[in-house]
């Protein structure tokens, strides 16, 4: 009887005082969580400040074989060379025209004893695609990616870094390079985002221009 | 996870499973969703049942200033979670402390919070972007998949055990004070404790759904599945059961479309699940009224 009897519960608050105190403690436990976390940082990061700035699909081309370097190298001068013909002929040159006009890595180097490539030109609406199929399996896979200014939008201010050049005509284009590790399991047509697609987007330098 | 993911592209070239399955982050995507929609689902019941969406809305902005504050503490730009998780915790016990002494409305204080956070994330992000590329931040401040790595996945499964152990533990406490703070504190439950505890455990799944989600539309994902439940639940039972089942739903089907059409996750999956509310309140509105017009053919 005596359990089910009303009984008077008396609701005794906590002071605002002595809660203030608990938050304050902590608050405290929280802050010194942190700086313990940040000092030790338990996620895999180099403690390169390059590689403190990339995303997961980014990579930093001085970390690959010699041989992806050089062919980043080679793709990177031949982007400019591309560059320069779109600019004097208002077009882009396809996979053959470089290699006529003896443009690595579209013309094969016989001195050197690399992968040979399948190269071609696609273009999907204002996204110019240099896609390089290895001939071997187990290669990697190689994406030049040029992507033209919307005429219908204002014009964009050129930054000078890896992702930007410009035309003669003072156009800005939006220039990544990427790399795929398994070259033979390519799928006909790239989408609009490699890295969606298991590409690697390489730089040469920090992506966030810190020196 | 290596295994995992050549387990499920092999899948995939078979045909079992979708074709866009052979990606590894697709694979981390879908199993993100399958760990955030019980936590999310399940605390979006009582999120709104304690009036806190926009305390959550609140905590959303609060980790972009969060993020910042990582990088500027010299976190990597695909880890910032000692900034986030910090920063956000350090913010609700500030908007619960002063919600619960202060005479002002509790929407009047989280206002100021959100105002207040959110100003000095902005006033960071222009010292960020002195550090970092501007299209480097962006995809971490408003989600995306394809920056979701192993570990973010692991960390999330992590808290979800966590929060789900210790909703289990607490919940018909929470429930009860949630309905009826007097009551639950005569039957002897810690209304106060019980109110930086939810805050804190909103706060920790809030932090971790943020790299999937984005920071702007997170409280979507802890406020719309319970509103969507409350529309078809019948009982508090279906309620939560609903309200995962609606959290599950639109995750699946916003990583679905984020996928085929190439828009940011955290934007399909809340077009999902408005959809999917909008959808429960025509159920809703049209149950009703077949059970009141089945009384009325009684009588």
């Amino acid at each position: 009887m005596a359990d089910t009897a009303v009984q008077d519960v008396e609701i005794a608050a906590v002071s605002a005082r002595d809660e203030l105190i608990h938050v304050l403690r902590a608050a405290m436990a929280i802050t010194a969580g942190v700086w313990l976390y940040v000092t030790n940082n338990p996620f895999p990061v180099s403690s390169n400040a390059i590689q403190r700035s990339l995303l997961p699909f980014q990579a930093i081309v001085a970390t690959l074989p010699a041989e992806s370097q050089l062919m980043f190298r080679e793709l990177q001068v031949s982007l400019i060379e591309a560059e320069t013909i779109r600019s004097a002929e208002g077009s882009w040159p396809d996979a053959p025209r470089l290699r006529e006009d003896g443009i690595e890595p579209f013309a094969p180097n016989p001195a050197l004893k690399t992968v040979a490539y399948d190269w071609a030109m696609t273009r999907d609406r204002l996204i110019i695609n240099y896609l390089g199929r290895p001939e071997k399996p187990g290669a990697p896979a190689w994406l030049v990616r040029v992507l033209e200014p919307d005429p219908s939008l204002p014009r964009e201010v050129f930054v000078e870094d890896e992702e930007h050049d410009q035309l003669l005509d003072g156009a800005v284009l939006h220039v990544s390079i990427w790399t795929r590790p398994d070259g033979a399991a390519l799928p006909e047509r790239i989408g609009p985002l490699p890295q969606a697609e298991g590409w690697i987007q390489l730089y040469a330098a920090d992506p966030s221009g810190i020196r | 996870m290596t295994p995992l993911y050549q387990w499920a592209a092999s899948l995939a070239e078979r045909g079992i499973l979708p074709s866009d399955f052979q990606y590894p982050f697709l694979i981390r995507g879908f199993l993100c969703v399958l760990v955030l929609a019980p936590i999310l689902g399940g605390l979006s019941h009582l999120v709104v049942t304690r009036r806190m969406a926009f305390f959550s809305a609140a905590l959303g902005q609060a980790a972009l200033t969060g993020v910042a504050i990582g990088l500027l503490l010299g976190e990597p730009l695909n880890a910032p979670y000692g900034g986030m998780f910090g920063f956000c915790l350090l913010t609700t016990l500030g908007m619960v402390y002063v919600k619960r002494h202060a005479t002002l409305p509790p929407d009047t204080l989280i206002g100021v919070f959100h105002a207040l956070t959110l100003g000095l994330g902005l006033c960071l992000l222009v010292a960020l972007t002195r550090q970092f590329n501007v299209h480097q931040v962006e995809s971490v401040l408003f989600g995306s998949l394809l920056t979701v790595t192993d570990a973010d996945l692991l960390l999330l499964v992590a808290v979800g055990v966590i929060v789900a152990i210790l909703l289990v533990r607490e919940y018909n406490k929470l429930l009860l004070d949630s309905l009826n703070p007097p009551l639950a504190t005569v039957s002897g439950a810690d209304s106060a404790f019980l109110e930086y505890f939810f805050a804190v455990i909103l706060t920790v799944s809030i932090v971790v759904s943020l790299k999937v989600i984005g920071a702007l539309l997170v409280e979507a994902l802890v406020v719309v599945p319970a509103a969507a439940a409350r529309n078809v639940a019948g009982s508090t039972r279906s309620y939560l059961a609903w309200s995962i089942l609606v959290a599950f739903l639109a995750g699946a089907g916003g990583l679905a479309v984020s996928t085929k059409l190439l828009v940011p996750t955290g934007g399909a999956v809340v077009l999902a699940v408005s959809g999917i509310f909008f959808i429960t309140l025509a159920a809703g509105v049209y149950a009703r009224r077949r059970r009141a017009g089945a009384y009325e053919i009684k009588n």
